[in-house]
């Protein structure tokens, strides 16, 4: 049935909602508000101390703050790791040697934790 | 003439220009440029050309000079001054049907842009077009070129020739062949065949809707190396500009309907035929390299993609999104109200009020009887004095003054309390005067209210002051000192602060020799001045810095963690009053250093305030770093962020230049003897900073910090954290208010959550309509470690024109776990 849309068209109509959908929500749910993340997983425990480091100061627990929220954004792993690998707009890129794969994994994996909380 | 300049590429150039009687002479290029520029007279009015061609533009007249017609303009002789700006671009073919004017003279076309609603939207869409230009968005060439076309559709409701009336389908239709065709030889032959007129006919109707022939056409939108009319093809103009063409024109069609942004100006029949082309060709190259392979966009799956990108598309549209700054809250006097329920922590744990209508306080304070003390800071940021106080608390907002400082030489920033040698009760408590109006002193002040300064002069005049202290285990007083400036340069930031004019000499002081890089800035005089300034780093507005110059390091010095001996710590041989106000640095390369804190097992942790994107040197993005202070390291400041140098990407404003280095190498660690304290060892390697151990959100401004020793209060070993919060727009823009929290820190880890948050709301509960936190500015630990105290300093409004504290605003909280004492 999609493929059946034009697909500028279908560009179009669906671009509203994902601009609804991008800057309407809130992004709080940190501790105190949704009760901790559960970071039992290796890889999501090194995910945090990851994303700590690296992301953290501009997507404050996955809030927004110099940046945008990261933490109500359903978007697959493959685009989170497309973002942080080349950089958007004013997110500067992280190359292989400032975040390799294994960190950006973990990082994703935390993130994914994060958006379940609450 | 001063210019201002912005190049978008081999095809996009855009600026002001300003002509004055001071200014240099005339701009004349007798063989003009290569494409067009178009020409908004901003403000008085300029000559163009001379003898019979010559004319006068005046305010809200538009020019286009088509390629090489001569260039020969300046203010006109009635008139002080000529402000325009102006695009150089090419047209393609898109937009060649939006540059048919009227000839003013010389070739130079134009007319007057009699409305004024025109004339304003031409105006905006000219500066947005330079704007755009300037941010780091990938697609800002798209953007600018969209902006262009915008002014041009907007000159085109005020053109005589109005595009719209004197349009033909068929010429349209050679225009695109024109466009999209620039290998292929053309004749007048094959154009008239393609649009099925005869070639009179075609020659005719041509010149009647474009007002040139197509080989002038040709000519004029620089596409001459169609094979027909190679012969006129100028020598400089190769393979590669004309490719840029062709691609700039497909772009400007690719870019709208790729994000689903069309242009109404595009004729449907055009649209689809460059559409169609544009498949299979890979996108301009002013663009950046596309992940897709170049078939992508000819496919459904694209549809998909672009819906998936669309969030991440949109996300990096940062010069566009809304600002929500903590601060916003107005400026209008208003009662505070309190309550616990209105702030959110972890199950299991409430928090109370303790004491409120406190005015500023910025500290709390233990003494051996477990008694507790607020300093009263006696200065908020907006030049708002009041009279610095140690208060004890003797009760729900019942206060006891021990001390207040006779001269007003605030903020006091913290206070240490050191047990006295007559036993409990009978202690010292030592203040950090910030020393806004005469420079930073610590003092010690007794029980009596006595107040004694055993340091002075401490370098506080600036943006930052004199912070701490904190008792160490070996006895020693420890605090900080605070930069003048943000990153290293003293700018118009610094007058809008207001030091600069009570302090014009004043600068950032290193602790120990560094090597300059020679890198200055130059701002327009921010003494009141007509002319510019050019500042280099650790020197006074106005001095410049040269290549290789060596600043001498003294002590006391700025961005540093000194100590001097407390006397009366029980137990501390040798530490006396021969010893008192004895000064040693301990580190530095800090730029604001406000919390300091030991950790149960003696180390010594410090919370540096980071860089903020104002001033001559604005630094983006660079957190509140928490560090484990060792003696004698440098810890980055002027030139890094962490263990990160601030010519890093990622500390690049998005509307600004990528800061440069100051130093031209680190100073590398300094030998720590007393003898030689804040020199360069000799032998040293530069030596880096090292990691910070925690991270902290940019501009959440952490500024307490205290150890959790108790099990009854939980998480033994972290650090807690008040975050005073946000000072947007001043210190930069965020997309939502950052701080107004208290935070836990693992430093082992390096992880930091989130302890105690307004339920209502991101920023300061004034913002969101609560009754909960503030500006929470310190925090501390009952001695029995149960119960976690926090000062919040009250309501701070923000604004473009400064900071606006309310007194009497200020509060006292306590938190505990539920059912505990």
């Amino acid at each position: 049935m999609i493929a059946g849309l034009r697909r500028w068209g279908m560009v179009m109509a669906l671009a509203p909602f994902f601009l609804v959908w991008l800057l309407g929500c809130s992004g709080r749910r940190s501790e105190p508000l949704r009760g901790a993340v559960d970071v039992s997983d290796p890889q999501v425990a090194h995910g945090q101390q990851v994303y700590m480091s690296r992301c953290d100061k501009c997507h404050p627990g996955g809030d927004a703050g110099l940046g945008p929220a990261l933490n109500n954004k359903p978007l697959p792993g493959f685009m989170v790791s497309f973002q942080a690998r080349h950089g958007m707009g004013a997110m500067p890129a992280f190359t292989s040697e400032e975040l390799p794969r294994p960190d950006l994994d973990a990082v994703v994996a935390y993130l994914k934790a994060l958006r379940r909380n609450g | 003439m001063r210019s201002s300049l912005s190049r978008f590429g081999p095809e996009l150039v855009a600026g002001t220009s300003h002509y004055s009687p001071e200014a240099h002479g005339p701009t004349l290029r007798p063989q003009g440029l290569d494409n067009w520029v178009l020409n908004l007279t901003l403000k008085g009015a300029g000559r163009v050309n001379a003898g019979k061609d010559g004319f006068q533009a005046e305010t809200g007249d538009v020019l286009l000079f088509p390629p090489r017609v001569r260039h020969d303009y300046a203010q006109a002789p009635t008139t002080g001054e000529w402000i325009h700006a102006w695009i150089y671009f090419n047209p393609g073919g898109r937009l060649a049907s939006l540059v048919r004017w009227p000839v003013r003279g010389g070739g130079v076309l134009g007319f007057r842009l009699a409305d004024p609603a025109a004339r304003k939207a031409v105006r905006l869409a000219m500066e947005r077009c330079l704007e755009l230009y300037r941010s780091p968005h990938p697609n800002r060439l798209a953007f600018c070129a969209n902006a262009l076309e915008e002014a041009l559709l907007w000159c085109d409701t005020q053109n005589p020739f109005k595009s719209g009336s004197g349009s033909d389908e068929r010429i349209d239709q050679a225009v695109a062949i024109l466009v999209r065709g620039f290998t292929e030889p053309h004749t007048a032959d094959s154009l008239a065949r393609a649009c099925h007129l005869s070639v009179s006919r075609f020659a005719h109707l041509f010149r009647s809707v474009t007002g040139t022939s197509p080989l002038r056409y040709l000519e004029s939108a620089g596409m001459e190396g169609a094979g027909a009319s190679d012969r006129h093809q100028p020598p400089h103009q190769g393979n590669q500009q004309r490719s840029g063409i062709l691609r700039s024109a497909l772009f400007l069609q690719g870019f709208p309907s790729a994000s689903g942004i069309r242009s109404a100006r595009i004729p449907p029949a055009i649209a689809r035929s460059l559409t169609r082309e544009a498949a299979g060709i890979s996108l301009s190259p002013m663009l950046p390299p596309s992940p897709f392979p170049e078939r992508f966009f000819g496919y459904p799956l694209t549809a998909f993609a672009l819906c998936g990108l669309m969030p991440v598309l949109l996300a990096s549209c940062y010069a566009v999104r809304p600002t929500h700054r903590g601060g916003e809250i107005g400026k209008a006097d208003r009662e505070r109200a309190y309550s616990g329920a209105d702030i959110a922590l972890p199950e299991g744990y409430v928090m109370e009020t303790v004491a409120t209508g406190l005015t500023y306080p910025t500290a709390l304070v233990f003494d051996d009887t477990g008694g507790l003390y607020v300093v009263e800071s006696g200065y908020a940021y907006g030049d708002d004095y009041a009279i610095p106080r140690l208060l004890k608390v003797m009760g729900p907002d019942l206060f006891s003054t021990v001390a207040a400082s006779p001269d007003s030489n605030g903020p006091w920033t913290g206070a240490a309390y050191v047990p006295g040698e007559a036993g409990k009760g009978h202690g010292t408590f030592y203040v950090a005067e910030g020393g806004h109006k005469k420079g930073g002193r610590i003092l010690r002040v007794g029980g009596d209210g006595s107040i004694e300064p055993l340091v002075e002069n401490l370098p506080s005049f600036g943006d930052h002051h004199t912070n701490g202290p904190s008792l160490g285990p070996d006895g020693m007083i420890y605090f900080g000192q605070g930069t003048a400036t943000n990153s290293g340069v003293v700018g118009e930031d610094n007058a809008k602060m207001g030091w600069l004019r009570d302090h014009p000499e004043y600068h950032d002081t290193p602790c120990q020799d560094v090597t300059l890089s020679g890198v200055n800035y130059k701002t327009p005089d921010a003494r009141g001045g007509n002319g510019e300034a050019e500042t280099g780093a650790f020197s006074a507005y106005g001095t410049k810095a040269a290549e290789g110059q060596v600043i001498a390091g003294e002590i006391p010095c700025n961005g540093a963690i000194m100590r001097i001996p407390a006397l009366g710590s029980r137990g501390k041989p040798g530490h006396n009053d021969a010893a008192l106000g004895k000064l040693e640095l301990v580190a530095w390369g800090f730029r604001n250093p406000f919390a300091l804190g030991f950790a149960p097992d003696g180390r010594l942790f410090a919370i540096d305030n980071g860089y903020d994107e104002r001033g001559s040197r604005p630094i983006w993005g660079a957190g509140e770093l928490v560090w484990e202070v060792h003696q004698g390291r440098w810890y980055g400041w002027p030139d890094y962020s962490g263990d990160k140098s601030v010519d890093h990407a990622e500390f690049t404003p998005p509307h600004g230049e990528r800061p440069r280095r100051l130093l031209q190498k680190p100073p590398g660690p300094w030998l720590a003897t007393q003898a030689a304290v804040g020199r360069t060892a000799p032998e040293a390697a530069p030596e880096l900073p090292p990691a910070p151990a925690a991270v902290l959100p940019v501009h959440a401004s952490a500024d307490g910090m205290d150890f959790s020793t108790s099990e009854g209060f939980g998480y033994k070993g972290q650090a807690f954290v008040a975050e005073f919060g946000d000072m947007a727009p001043q210190v930069g823009k965020l997309l939502e208010p950052v701080g107004f929290k208290i935070v836990r820190v693992d430093l082992a880890r390096g992880v930091a959550e989130d302890f105690a948050v307004n339920r209502k709301g991101g920023g300061p509960a004034s913002r969101g309509g609560g009754k909960g936190l503030e500006r929470p500015i310190a925090v501390r630990f009952s001695p029995d470690g149960n119960s976690l105290y926090v000062a919040d300093f009250g309501v701070l409004a923000m604004d473009a024109k400064g900071s606006h504290a309310h007194p009497r605003t200020g509060a006292i909280w306590r938190i505990r776990k539920a059912g505990g004492k």
